[in-house]
């Protein structure tokens, strides 16, 4: 390596490039037709809503808001991964990671920079559907600030996700699909390992136990998403909050560990 | 031995990744210290702090009623098979959640039917939730019983094919285990009246025996002169043993009583 590089590397401080980076992920993102994407997810999502508000025989406030919250919740990853991915893979088909790299840009600011313009559209994601649901919820009773706050986690958990497998895969069709499967195994995971717990032919054998412990060894893969943002805190079900809180933690440590595994692969990556 | 030893590590030195599986990429030692160390911390911690810290929303619970029929209709997105082996096996996981054992009798008999009909309804064509019933969850008190095999006849009445034994084994077990002959007759008479060609004989004959147990020794009498006449019945030993055997039997006992 040029040594007068190195040397300018690291007088140059990298923060204004992870800020710089993040302020024109979050432009980037509104410029690819953003608002107009929620708007139409708000719209699906409360017209559903209202539709099955009006076709319940009783309880029709809460058919409502689980309604609402189940597809804003489904309608925010779905919106948030597929920014993630196209956006990173973008990036590297044009040979703009190429170009950012080769002045003074660690690839460590590099994945910091996008990670935290995506985390502050998840919050805003999350800020804008928590203040639709308040709306919706108002006379409901429910918790909408711990349902947001939830969602908001969940969300960046999922901008992590989105990271780590697009970095690694490179390829956003492979990166979409390891997704959807990755989150669809985190909102099942404790089922899964409930069912996996008990076969019928092998009942306390050496291979019925395998089975359990290795659906248990992945389980802890994965964040705790089968307790978070559930849409029945919107309808003033009653949640413990130091479970909620728990989860909420430990997601965020997985969202933690997702991004040092994305800096390492992409750490690794020789981009010649 | 150890030049042997040494020919291999060399090999394995000098090994690399084929042209299609090698990437090109930089040693893990050009990774900071910090983030390697960071991630391997971070990555133990999580695993140790999930294995070691209780699930808390997995205390075992007793059986909660399932998802409206709707919901799993449009959950399966057109696979309502699948929906339907998915939910009985999810209500076969409730008996043995995560290292606590419930007991197959303490399950909510409402919430436990209403499971069953679940799986029942999105794939009527199966005969899964009835052997389950029968099989598996008849267990508990004659009231638990009784729900099952509600539940049992509506799906024998629409498909008597393979579901009769289900049907004849809860007749079996309410009669004998609950005492019930009363619940055990309506079963049997059921039973008689759907009961496939293909079924062994006994199953239409049960009733006879529940009557005659119950001391309606005339209702029996007149049950088994149907079912003789009714020419249904072709096998000589079967037909020998129903006339002089159970016949003679019932009528031995009316003249006692009289």
């Amino acid at each position: 390596m040029n040594p007068n590089a190195t040397a300018a590397r690291q007088r140059i401080s990298p923060w204004p490039v992870v800020r710089t980076l993040a302020r024109f992920t979050v432009i980037e993102s509104l410029r690819s037709r953003l608002f107009w994407l929620l708007g139409l997810i708000l719209l699906v999502a409360f017209g559903a809503a209202m539709l099955a508000e009006s076709v319940s025989l009783s309880e029709s406030l809460a058919s409502r808001l689980l309604v609402f919250g189940t597809l804003l919740r489904l309608g925010g990853v779905s919106l948030l991964t597929v920014l993630v991915v196209t956006s990173l893979a973008r990036e590297a088909a044009d040979r703009q990671l190429d170009f950012l790299l080769a002045g003074p840009c660690p690839r460590w600011a590099y994945a910091l920079g996008k990670a935290s313009g995506f985390a502050l559209l998840a919050a805003g994601l999350a800020g804008a559907a928590g203040g639709l649901a308040w709306l919706l919820a108002i006379d409901a009773g429910g918790q909408v600030a711990a349902w947001a706050a939830s969602l908001a986690v969940e969300l960046l958990v999922v901008v992590a996700l989105a990271m780590m497998v697009t970095l690694n895969f490179g390829q956003p069709a492979a990166a979409l699909l390891a997704l959807a499967l990755i989150y669809g195994f985190a909102r099942a995971a404790p089922a899964v390992v409930d069912m996996a717990r008990y076969s019928v032919d092998m009942q306390h054998s050496l291979a019925n136990q395998a089975q359990w412990w290795s659906a248990q060894a992945l389980s802890w893969l994965v964040p705790p998403l089968d307790r978070l943002a559930n849409a029945d805190l919107l309808t003033g079900a009653a949640a413990d909050p130091m479970t909620l809180l728990s989860a909420c933690a430990t997601t965020l440590a997985y969202a933690a560990l997702y991004l040092l595994v994305a800096l390492v692969d992409f750490s690794r990556r020789s981009l010649s | 031995m150890m030049s042997f030893m040494a020919a291999w590590r060399k090999r394995l030195r000098a090994w690399r990744k084929p042209s299609w599986l090698a990437r090109d990429e930089f040693p893990y030692s050009r990774i900071a210290p910090a983030v390697r160390f960071s991630l391997a911390g971070l990555f133990l911690a999580l695993l140790l702090a999930r294995a070691m810290l209780p699930d808390p929303s997995r205390d075992a619970q007793n059986l909660p009623p399932p998802p409206s029929y709707e919901t799993l209709d449009v959950a399966a997105g057109g696979e309502r098979a699948t929906m339907a082996r998915l939910t009985a096996l999810r209500l076969q996981s409730y008996d043995a959640q995560s290292g606590k054992y419930l007991k197959i009798a303490s399950l909510h008999t409402p919430n436990l039917i209403a499971w069953l009909e679940r799986s029942a309804r999105l794939d009527p064509s199966r005969h899964y939730p009835y052997m389950l019933a029968a099989m598996v969850y008849d267990h508990g008190d004659a009231q638990r019983s009784r729900a099952l095999a509600r539940f049992v006849t509506d799906g024998f009445v629409a498909h008597p094919d393979v579901r009769w034994q289900y049907l004849a084994q809860i007749a079996v077990r309410i009669r004998h285990a609950h005492r019930d002959p009363g619940t055990a007759r309506e079963i049997a008479a059921i039973l008689r009246r759907h009961a496939p060609a293909s079924a062994p004989s006994w199953v239409r004959q049960l009733e006879i025996f529940y009557l005659e147990d119950m001391g309606e020794l005339e209702a029996a009498r007149q049950l088994a002169i149907g079912i003789i006449e009714s020419g249904v019945i072709t096998d000589p030993a079967e037909l020998n043993y129903l006339t002089k055997n159970l016949l003679e039997r019932i009528e031995r006992k009316q003249r006692q009583d009289r």
